[in-house]
């Protein structure tokens, strides 16, 4: 096989803006979804009943087709109001022998259980009368209690796992620019998720909080595997910019990035495929999920580092403009000398956004390490570090960020 | 370095092992049990202390991968209240008993007192109506308690308050009570393996009842009434030809005689039984397990109100005879009396023995419990049909053989040589990563097996870094080995970082997930957690074994053509 990134010149970081209008062209219509037609939230998080039936004998194609009409009919025998899902047994062909009947409880309903199991009862006997041999082989119910319960802990789930990134990639990194660009990547993510569910219709419960964090898991799996390159190339590459050394890092970790996507996708394809129906909609959130947290790693969260940093770039370079124009102006004038001591912490105060940890601030006086690094840098005496002796020091400075 | 890599080989091997005994289970030192029947499996071969058995998966599976029922059950805080009157004194019928009874539950409908759920009991022995309601403070059973009794007196003109009303909360204790109650009852069902667990915070009880033929049924078990009675034993039960003396206490519980010494039934036994006092008429929270230096370890119980008369009349007259314990039907204990009980006693002989004092404790608690103390409310219940979650257990298994199948053939293609040592070790991961999953005794469950195939694919991960690194440095004109050293030194830090942030995201879930999201959760963390391990050690020494070898010049194995090393 080849190697189809090797060599490549492309420049991903310069066209940036085309990737964020790239993210928000599936993130609003997502989001536009959810607004107009909110998400298909499960049991978990509304309360009711889900029953999965096993049939004897598998339903007929038009059969297996006509889900609404099947709910319509137990509606009109029963007075309860069903959503009604045709699945089957992939492993044996595509045998559509299962019925799934989901139940709803009116909200802040004492005695859920008893009003599911009258439910319960109903449905099977009106679906013993039409598919005889019928056999209720799983069955879930959870009261409208516990499902805002549920609902709250899914949400704290999410923010808790946030801000723990958000702290670790601050405590393993020069400063919150890179973790503020590795948060924004994976709300990217879940924003998408939710916005693809919102879309599809698909089904929202417990599973797929999970499936949401172990897709921000894996996200920023990549994003710091990138993020890491780039730091490591930010003390070979001094003379580059760091767009041009963020670009650079992309490339050689492009290999990397798409190879554990494909294998990840490879074994999520066969649960997806092959797996049974209770996982396809998890299954289903891991797919999209894994394939964006790819995505927004290289083209969210790099690029929005690449903005953050050409700012502060920007405004370093104002910055000395500024402080020469003014250092010309103190040497003309001894009374103004104190003035000059005073003004340079005050204006290093704003830039450094590591309050936590001011030593590292005072490191780095550039706030972005490439500054304050002194190892050798260019492309050529890249060979000379990796003797023993070299790495080994290399490592110890690594442990220090 | 020959004796280290060797060392470390063996190391990995005996990893290996220990997870396949562990997990498969072929070697046992203490027979094995049917997960679902708790029966004895007979074994193959028997040396000495040792059973030899065919291989079979020994790690435990959740509910929805074996069937069976889980349930949460929620209890509620309560105010309890007491009335008395002139009426609930007189001799009544049964017949006018009933309709007194409908009468003051028809006077006090829930939404006249304010609260979501309420129960009435008519308290004959006593004289009292009691009324259970739902109840979130002091503050509200005061404000419930002034709308009973103008209510109440409608039906009863001169009803007043018995006791203060109480604000009854659930807690630690009364969670252990509830829990006692129900492990009593799911053993009467006959569950092999029943997990009942307390969540005091929530103020709920967890049961998992796995294989369940009939879930119906044991729902209805779980949750009414629990009734604890004493009743008394007929003579001619028990003495036989053994004696006055405790039945013989066997596996099977009691195995009572009679007249003719032959074995009688404990349900004949209880069915000629009769009812001295019930749970009721035992004074809540009042019995206590007695332990003393050089004496029997001893269960207290006490009677309250009329019961404390009615059990001393009773005891006066039945000296030597059998009080048997009897729970929901079921007999726990039937202690001999000895003397005349005043009211209270105590329960002795039979705890002495291993695992008495635990029993001692069960009892208690039962005592302690009387009647299940609280209205309990199912806010889930998740049952699967054993059939249904077999067949998940194949769908899933046979999903992640083809996954795993796709992805050790794609990493030979592409990555050549270490591709391949890449792929062993994603087999000894695998292994390993059962044996850790045996090793915590972690419930393997539907979502668990997804985070196993999941994390198939992210520990390839770290040898796909650790490869694409290695190719950067061969073209960079390196020697193997000194190229094998920089990537797998150079990708440390990026793997590592990675894989805590997965780590944190795992536990985070652990902490805020419930049921089959835990489960999720601790296989991922496990997950992670090994393949950290194996990706870098196991790989690394395959690595380092390779180096020795003749391959070691052929960088084309590595996926780097020799026209693309430099100098």
């Amino acid at each position: 096989m080849v190697d189809l990134f090797r060599g490549r010149k492309w420049d991903l970081v310069g066209k940036r803006n085309w990737w964020f209008l790239l993210s928000l062209l599936i993130i609003v219509p997502g989001f536009a979804a959810l607004v107009t037609k909110g998400l298909n939230y499960g049991i978990d998080f509304t309360g009711g009943g889900f029953i999965t039936y096993k049939l004897e004998q598998p339903l007929s194609a038009r059969e297996a087709a006509s889900s609404e009409q099947l709910a319509e009919q137990i509606t009109r025998e029963t007075g309860v109001e069903v959503r009604v899902q045709i699945a089957g047994d992939t492993t044996r062909g595509d045998r559509k022998d299962q019925i799934l009947v989901r139940t709803l409880v009116p909200k802040g309903a004492s005695a859920a259980e008893e009003i599911l199991a009258e439910q319960d009862r109903k449905i099977t006997a009106v679906l013993e009368e039409t598919y005889p041999g019928i056999r209720e082989v799983a069955r879930d119910m959870v009261s409208p209690v516990f499902s805002a319960e549920l609902m709250a802990n899914a949400i704290w789930t999410v923010v808790v796992a946030c801000i723990f990134i958000l702290l670790w990639i601050r405590f393993r990194y020069f400063d919150f620019k890179w973790a503020f660009s590795g948060v924004v990547a994976l709300v990217h993510d879940v924003l998408l998720l939710i916005g693809v569910f919102a879309f599809t219709g698909r089904e929202v419960n417990s599973p797929f909080v999970a499936a949401v964090l172990t897709v921000v898991g894996f996200s920023v799996h990549d994003t710091i595997i990138i993020f890491d390159r780039i730091r490591e190339n930010l003390r070979l590459r001094k003379g580059s910019t760091f767009a041009e050394t963020a670009n650079i890092s992309l490339l050689e970790t492009m290999a990397r990035s798409v190879n554990t996507v494909l294998t990840v996708v490879f074994v999520l394809l066969a649960v997806y495929l092959l797996g049974g129906a209770t996982l396809r909609d998890f299954t289903f959130a891991m797919l999209i999920g894994v394939i964006t947290g790819a995505y927004s790693s290289i083209f969210n969260a790099s690029q929005l580092l690449v903005v953050f940093k050409l700012r502060e770039e920007r405004a370093l370079a104002q910055r000395r403009a500024a402080q020469s124009a003014r250092g010309r102006a103190v040497a003309r004038g001894p009374g103004m000398a104190p003035s000059q001591t005073t003004a340079r912490p005050r204006a290093e105060a704003p830039r450094s956004a590591a309050p936590l940890r001011p030593e590292r601030a005072s490191a780095y006086p550039a706030g972005n390490g490439e500054e304050a690094e002194t190892e050798p840098a260019t492309e050529s005496e890249r060979a000379d570090r990796t003797t023993h002796k070299r790495v080994k020091t290399t490592g110890k400075r690594k442990r220090r960020f | 370095m020959q004796v280290r890599l060797r060392l470390w080989l063996l190391g990995v091997l005996v990893l290996v092992v220990a997870s396949l005994l562990g997990v498969f289970e072929p070697i046992k030192f203490r027979a094995r049990k049917d997960p679902d029947t708790g029966r004895v499996v007979a074994p193959v071969k028997k040396l000495g202390p040792v059973y030899f058995y065919r291989p079979a998966l020994g790690v435990k599976l959740g509910l929805d991968l074996r069937g069976g029922m889980h349930l949460v059950l929620q209890a509620q805080d309560e105010g309890v209240f007491r009335y008395t009157a002139s009426a609930l004194r007189q001799p009544m019928s049964e017949e006018k008993q009933a309709e007194l009874f409908s009468q003051i539950v028809n006077a006090l409908p829930m939404y006249e007192i304010g609260t979501e759920k309420r129960t009435i009991d008519l308290d004959i022995a006593d004289a009292q109506v009691v009324v259970h309601t739902r109840a979130k403070s002091k503050a509200d059973v005061d404000r419930q308690a002034s709308k009973i009794l103008p209510l109440l007196m409608r039906v009863l003109p001169d009803a007043k308050q018995a006791e203060e009303p109480q604000f009854v909360a659930v807690n630690r204790d009364t969670l252990d009570q509830i829990k006692g109650i129900l492990q009593n009852r799911v053993d009467a069902i006959g569950v092999a393996e029943p997990i009942i667990q307390t969540l005091p915070e929530q103020q709920r009880v967890i049961v998992e009842l796995p294989g369940l033929k009939d879930p119906a049924k044991a729902k209805e078990m779980v949750k009414t009434t629990a009734n604890l009675e004493f009743r008394w034993i007929p003579k001619k039960y028990g003495y036989g030809e053994h004696g006055p003396e405790t039945p013989e206490r066997s596996g099977r519980g009691y195995v009572f005689t009679d007249e003719t010494g032959k074995e009688a039934p404990v349900e004949k036994v209880l069915e000629e039984s009769r009812v001295v006092v019930t749970g009721k008429d035992l004074k809540p929270n009042s019995s206590r397990v007695l332990t003393a230096v050089g004496q029997q370890t001893q269960v207290s119980f006490e009677m309250q109100g009329q019961a404390r008369r009615t059990l001393e009349a009773f005891t006066r007259k039945h000296v030597s005879y059998y009080l048997a314990i009897v729970l929901d039907k079921k007999l726990v204990m039937a202690p001999i009396i000895k003397d005349v009980l005043h009211g209270e006693g105590v329960i002795e002989g039979g705890f002495d023995d291993a695992g008495g004092l635990e029993e001692a404790q069960q009892l208690s608690i039962l005592l302690n419990a009387g009647s299940l103390p609280f209205d309990l409310e199912y806010v889930e219940n998740r049952t699967v049909s054993p059939e249904y979650g077999e067949g998940a257990l194949k769908a899933s298994l046979f999903a992640g053989l083809i996954g795993l199948a796709v992805v050790l053939v794609f990493m030979v293609l592409y990555y050549r040589l270490p591709g391949l040592l890449a792929d062993i070790a994603l087999i000894i991961y695998i292994i390993l990563l059962m044996g850790a999953i045996k090793l915590v005794n972690q419930v393997l469950t539907l979502p668990g097996i997804l985070a196993v195939i999941i994390s198939i694919g992210m520990a390839v991960d770290a040898n796909i870094i650790i490869f694409e690194r290695l190719k950067e440095e061969i073209r960079s004109g390196k020697t193997l080995r000194s190229a094998v050293e920089a990537a797998f030194r150079r990708a440390w830090t990026a793997i590592l970082d990675s894989n805590v942030c997965s780590i944190g995201t795992g536990i985070v879930l652990f902490m805020f997930g419930t049921g089959p999201v835990k489960g999720f959760a601790v296989a991922l963390i496990i997950g992670v957690a090994v393949g950290l391990f194996t990706a870098v050690t196991v790989t690394r020494l395959f690595m380092s074994m390779v180096m020795d070898t003749g391959w070691a010049r052929n960088t084309a194995l590595f996926g780097v053509s020799p026209k693309e090393v430099q100098g």
